[in-house]
This record gives C-alpha cells, structure tokens and sequence, in this order.
C-alpha cells in the first residue's frame, strides 16, 4: 500500500499544483473577496447537493480505475499505477461534491504549492482508510464486510463531508478577512 | 425450508463482528472530530491549515464508495 499512497501523492500535488499554476495565469489577483463569494457559491451548491438536492449535477468523468493493471502487473507496481491515477483526484469516480470547492480554491489562491498542499491534503485523508483499517477490524479477512459496513454508514459520512465543507468555508473566510482584503 | 428461501439465505451478506461495527461507529464519528479539532486550532495561526484540515476531512469520506 505504501507505493499507492506514495504515487497518488505525487500526482495529488502535481494537479494542485496545476491548477496554481492556472491561477497565477490567468488571475490578475490573488483569493480576495470576489474569489471568495465564487468558492463559498461552490461550498454552498455542493452542501445544498449533499443534504437536500441528490439530484444536482457533480460533474465527473464516474469511471474507475483499471482493474486490468492487477491482472497484467506485480502487485506493487499495479499499487503505484492506481495511485498515480486514483490521485489525479478528477480522472475518476468520485462520491461527493466537495472535491469542486477544492479544484476551485487551488485556482483562486493562484499559488502552485498552496494547490500542491489542498490537494496532497485531501489525498491524505483519502488514503487514511489505509492506515486505520487494520485498527478497526481483527481480521484482515473482513475487510470486505468492512467495506459493507462504510457504506451502510454513507449519510453519516456524507454529513461528515458537509461539516469538512462548513470548515472549508470559514477558514478560506477567515483567511480571507484576515489578508485584509475585505 | 423451501428452495427459494435457502437461496435468499445463502445470499444474507456476511455481517460485521459486532466489536469490529462497533470500531467503525467509533471512528465514523472520532477522526472527523479529531480533523476537526485540530484544524480549528491550527487556524487561530494560519486558517489556510484550518482549510488543509477541511480537506483531510473531505477526502476521508471519500472512503464510502470505493
């Protein structure tokens, strides 16, 4: 598991990274208060999507990783190649509506290592599941009633996603009114 | 027992150990709390760590799904 969350942090960061970069390009500014109305209009419909609206679109490309990588490479280097794709956060399926808040926060701050970090970050607590798995179940053979359990658990974790995007919106306006450009 | 119903019965997904559900319940609710904590005392320095703390919080709940 280490070459997978190694790799989908290469390419977590280098797609925030991106996406700083973007931001420097084309912004004239950095995040200020018009960019703050634009991240907190997209934290407001992904929230509005999570507890109200299912039916609100969430852009997505909904596909999975390949599957193919298992059966025609060693175990480690089909790891590293699904991290390397799974990290690219946006080339795949994704459950929720939060990771547009992230994709447009990393443009808006215009700074390729603070995108770099959003998006390290965000894998970071992807792969969590990684690490505290083994702490949950005593069995590494119920991993997937583990799985099964997750999901019969999704609105707990869907509300969990709306307070991670409730605390996304007010530091960003807290960093904000803090920068003293309001 | 009738055919039909042995098969639904075969096809009873296998549960959790009660202990193991127990876990999970705990955890569902302590690492965002911990996320949390953490990102709100890290935002009284720099609240662009509250924000990476938020996203920590937003990619766990990714887990559901995969």
């Amino acid at each position: 598991m280490g070459a997978y969350v190694v790799a989908g942090a290469l390419t977590s960061a280098l797609v925030g990274a991106a996406l700083g970069l973007a931001g420097q390009l084309a912004l004239p500014d950095r995040m200020g208060p018009g960019g703050l109305a634009v991240a907190l209009a997209v934290a407001a419909y992904a929230i509005a999507r999570e507890l109200r609206w299912p039916s609100l679109p969430l852009p997505q490309l909904a596909r999975q990783t390949q599957e193919l990588w298992a059966k025609t490479r060693s175990s480690p280097v089909a790891a590293a190649l699904w991290g390397l794709h799974v990290g690219l956060t946006v080339t795949t399926w994704f459950t929720f509506a939060g990771v547009w808040l992230l994709v447009v926060v990393a443009v808006l701050f215009a700074d390729p290592a603070f995108g770099a970090a959003v998006f390290a970050a965000f894998w970071a607590g992807r792969t969590l599941s990684v690490w505290i798995a083994p702490l949950l179940v005593a069995d590494v053979a119920h991993t997937p009633e583990l799985l099964d359990a997750v999901d019969d658990r999704r609105r707990a974790f869907q509300l969990t996603h709306v307070v991670g995007l409730l605390a996304a919106a007010a530091a960003l306006t807290a960093h904000v009114i803090q920068s003293g450009t309001v | 027992m009738a055919a039909s119903e042995r098969t639904a019965e075969h096809r009873l997904p296998a549960a959790l150990p009660d202990r193991d559900a127990a876990r999970v319940d705990a955890a569902v609710v302590a690492v965002p709390a911990l996320l949390l904590a953490a990102g709100a005392a890290a935002s009284a320095a720099d609240p662009r760590l509250g924000l990476g703390a938020a996203a920590v919080i937003l990619g766990w709940t990714q887990l559901v799904g995969i």
